[in-house]
């Protein structure tokens, strides 16, 4: 599904990625770990063209990423959430949810003032998808508050209610559970696996071991923007460079 | 009454005004300084085509926004490539070059003397000399800019627009081609200014430069400020209020040699309070 081949990335002299390579297999859930500032964010900053590549390649279902805009990239399929909650405070929530849409996606004028019957119509649908969502975790009633309002564990949740609003093939989720109480680990690993049951690849990042081991059947190892290790949770848990770098004892 | 229809037709051309920039900078977060510059477009389109080739008001209306429109569009390209101050300056660059066209153009503008005796608009035959009838039209106007405006910004178009305004990188990671969704913005905005300052000049009979230079966009921009950004209410209301409070000062008995002057401190002095005591606005979503 996503095949990165020598990803290099430097930011004002900085290497930040260096000759990253990886696959990632068709309905898997891989995990992405490493010590602060190993690069796992601006990886995916790299494949949404955030921080443009300098060099390799990434692939999406054998479509080239490096080059494309992030909206494209979207288009192609590819969600992502990011590390701080990139909720938008002054908007509502429901708002925030219809932002990720599908449906609504592409919108222009011409849809506005003459098709306006089918997009009315797919407007509506996708506010009940959003409210049904916002239902499920028991929080319909903020669906009209800003996202100001929202607490830090409910932001996080709605970022990930947001991917289901689109049909993603790969979603990409940066620290999910990170500074969260462990009941809302429990809904977010649910939501996860229910990504993942829609046919939905994932690659999340992650510094609980705990969960990585729980919830990943693949794991990519960086350290100072270089892959040092790769396979299962246990194959590379017992590696000395993976101990060293990021593990500990 | 003739003076009270007077300020109701200035009100209702700077509601369209304020109504548009809230379009462009309370939607979609392109605070552009360069408002007043496509309302002058509108206005010398309409005041050179009726005055010295013989056009009549609609046609002349059309092409101002043609124009406008291309304008605009060429304008985005430097505007839009830079975001929030830059974005900014930038767009008063722009306006300072326009201003100095429309100064300095002389064989078309007639330069700082302005140009006079533009007729008041003719449809179908009907003339809107008189002011309850010019008023009835640019009321129709601003109603149908009202409404335009609104089917745009409660459709998923609105929220598109909020979201490019709140964080692009969230909007085109979720998808949405922003420059193109702000271009679109931009150029529609302006378009809507062309047409007020269409109105201006046959209301006036009168434009030069200093019209459109950075005052007046400065003052429509406080009018969305005070009335709230991501509001076409409040941008009304925002009109209403500055263009009626200085006017009362007139009844205060102040020289004219100060009077603009004082208005001037007045749009100042909102602006500063606004900012302080109510950043939203008076019927604002957000806070600037
Ligand atoms: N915008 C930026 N400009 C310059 N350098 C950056 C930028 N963003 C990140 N970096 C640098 O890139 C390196 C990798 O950072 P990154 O955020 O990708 O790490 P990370 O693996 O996600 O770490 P963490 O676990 O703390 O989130 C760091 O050295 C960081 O300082
Ligand atoms: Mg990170």
């Amino acid at each position: 599904m996503l095949q990165v081949r020598d990803l290099n990335l430097r930011i004002g002299g900085l290497r930040i990625l260096s000759d990253l390579s990886f696959d990632i297999k068709d309905g898997s859930i891989t995990g992405l770990i490493g010590p602060n500032g190993a690069g796992k964010s601006s990886f995916y900053n790299a494949l949404f063209n955030l921080f443009p590549a300098n060099s390799g390649s990434i692939k999406f279902d054998g479509i080239e990423l490096v080059g494309k805009t992030s909206d494209q990239i979207n288009h192609l399929g590819i969600a992502r959430t990011f590390q701080d909650s990139k909720l938008l405070p002054q908007i509502t929530v429901l708002d925030n949810l219809l932002l990720g849409s599908k449906y609504l996606n592409p919108v222009n004028l011409r849809r506005v003032f003459f098709g306006h019957k089918t997009l009315k119509e797919e407007f509506k649908n996708e506010k009940k998808k959003a409210m049904e969502l916002l239902r499920k975790v028991g929080l319909e009633n903020k669906a009209h508050s800003l996202a100001k309002n929202l607490s830090f564990g409910q932001s996080k949740l709605i970022e990930i209610l947001k991917i289901f609003m689109y049909e993603s093939k790969l979603v990409l989720l940066d620290e999910p559970f990170s500074g969260l109480f462990p009941e809302m680990v429990k809904v977010i690993t649910a939501l996860i696996r229910e990504l993942v049951a829609s046919g939905r690849t994932i690659m999340f990042v992650e510094h609980d071991m705990r969960l990585i081991a729980e919830i990943c059947d693949h794991v990519i190892v960086l350290d100072a923007g270089s892959k040092i290790a790769e396979g299962t949770f246990e194959h590379v848990k017992s590696k000395p460079e993976v101990v060293e770098a990021y593990l500990g004892n | 009454m003739d003076y009270f229809l007077h300020l109701a037709i200035v009100v209702t051309i700077f509601s369209i005004l304020a109504m548009s920039l809230n379009y462009v900078a309370g939607f979609t977060g392109i605070l552009s300084l360069s408002h007043a510059t496509f309302y002058g477009i509108g206005a010398y389109a309409t005041a050179i085509l009726t005055t010295q080739y013989g056009f009549s008001f609609v046609p002349s209306v059309v092409i101002g926004m043609v124009l406008t429109a291309i304008i605009a569009y060429a304008a985005s390209f430097p505007i839009l490539k830079l975001k929030e101050d830059s974005l900014v300056l930038v767009s008063f660059g722009f306006s300072i070059i326009m201003f100095n066209v429309m100064l300095n153009w002389t064989s078309l503008t007639k330069g700082p003397l302005g140009i006079k005796g533009i007729m008041a608009p003719e449809i179908l035959g009907v003339n809107f000399f008189s002011k309850p009838y010019f008023f009835a039209l640019v009321l129709a106007v601003a109603i149908i800019t009202y409404f335009f405006f609104k089917r745009i910004t409660s459709s998923p178009y609105g929220i598109i627009m909020k979201g490019i305004r709140e964080n692009q990188t969230v909007a085109a990671v979720n998808g949405h081609n922003v420059l193109r969704y702000q271009r679109s913005v931009f150029v529609v905005g302006a378009v809507f200014a062309a047409i007020a300052g269409s109105f201006t000049a046959t209301f006036l009979a009168f434009i030069e430069p200093k019209l459109f230079e950075l005052m007046p966009s400065m003052l429509i921009l406080i009018m969305i400020i005070l009335g709230g950004m991501a509001s076409l209410k409040g941008s009304v209301l925002g009109a209403f209020i500055l263009i009626l409070v200085p006017e009362a000062l007139r009844f205060l008995g102040l020289p004219p040699s100060i009077l603009a002057e004082v208005q001037q401190m007045i749009y100042g002095l909102v602006l500063i309070l606004v900012m302080y005591l109510r950043p939203q606005g008076l019927m604002g979503e957000y806070k600037i």
